[in-house]
């Protein structure tokens, strides 16, 4: 199940710098970045409370994507989103709006029917943050 | 007119539903996803967590896309998917749950062209 990984990190309660560069550093070194995966997001960002975020995922030959998950490493919950698909799709397009509490690389890490993984990062420069302000 | 739902939720088909091709379907839920991390108006206290835990889609009561959600979704959550347009048409509808109990459903009727 993919939540395996990103289980653990719902017991951290606001991830510390260095738990977050942690994080970062043991996602760099568990997945290898795919081309199959595409993101779509705005380099630079005025706010973190809202920023448009897509997915296209082409699986290779003969496989199919089961589900993915959506990762910032520095947000106080680090897994953003979890998507399951009853149905395997060889193509997938998909597109939300997420917080992001600092400027940080947001992953997306996809599981396909085989159970292997493929992961793509981007890196979003936050200006102003999100979750914190008393606004 | 005032309305009784505090949630309203909007679910649009985006794009010519011909078989072979692929439309949006896109799923807006007006909802303030409170995180938990922000002070109330006094300073002193925190604003309790109101976050939505799931989102389902489902075509003809078969899901086709079981989302969770943390709080890292912004404040009033959009999701859009493509799907391929079946050959007969049928229902496409969404529910939604979150984590005080409130919850809502929306359909919509797709209709192959």
């Amino acid at each position: 199940m993919s939540l395996s990984l990103a289980l653990p990190y719902f017991g951290i309660s606001l991830a510390s710098e260095s738990e977050a560069q942690y994080m970062q550093n043991a996602l760099a070194q568990r997945y290898k970045k795919s081309d199959a995966i595409k993101i779509e997001m705005p380099p630079l960002a005025d706010t973190g409370n809202s920023i448009p975020m897509g997915i296209q995922f082409q699986a290779p030959l003969q496989r199919k994507m089961q589900s993915f998950e959506i990762v910032a490493p520095e947000n106080p919950n680090p897994l953003v989103m979890n998507v399951s698909l009853p149905n395997p799709q060889a193509h997938y397009q998909f597109s939300t709006r997420i917080r992001l509490a600092l400027s940080q690389d947001v992953w997306v890490i996809a599981t396909l029917d085989d159970g292997s993984k493929m992961a793509q990062s981007m890196h979003c420069v936050v200006t102003l943050n999100a979750c914190f302000d008393a606004t | 007119m005032a309305t009784l739902n505090q949630h309203p939720i909007r679910l649009n088909i985006i794009g010519t539903p011909s078989v072979g091709k692929e439309v949006e379907i896109r799923v807006l839920i007006a909802h303030p996803m409170e995180t938990g991390y922000r002070l109330g108006g006094d300073g002193n206290e925190r604003i309790p967590k109101n976050i939505i835990e799931s989102i389902v889609i489902k075509f003809n009561q078969e899901p086709i896309m079981i989302a969770k959600l943390g709080t890292g979704i912004a404040a009033n959550p959009l999701i859009s998917v493509f799907i391929e347009v079946p050959v007969k048409g049928g229902m496409v509808s969404v529910e939604w749950k979150d984590d005080q109990g409130a919850q809502g459903r929306a359909e919509k009727m797709l209709v192959v062209a």
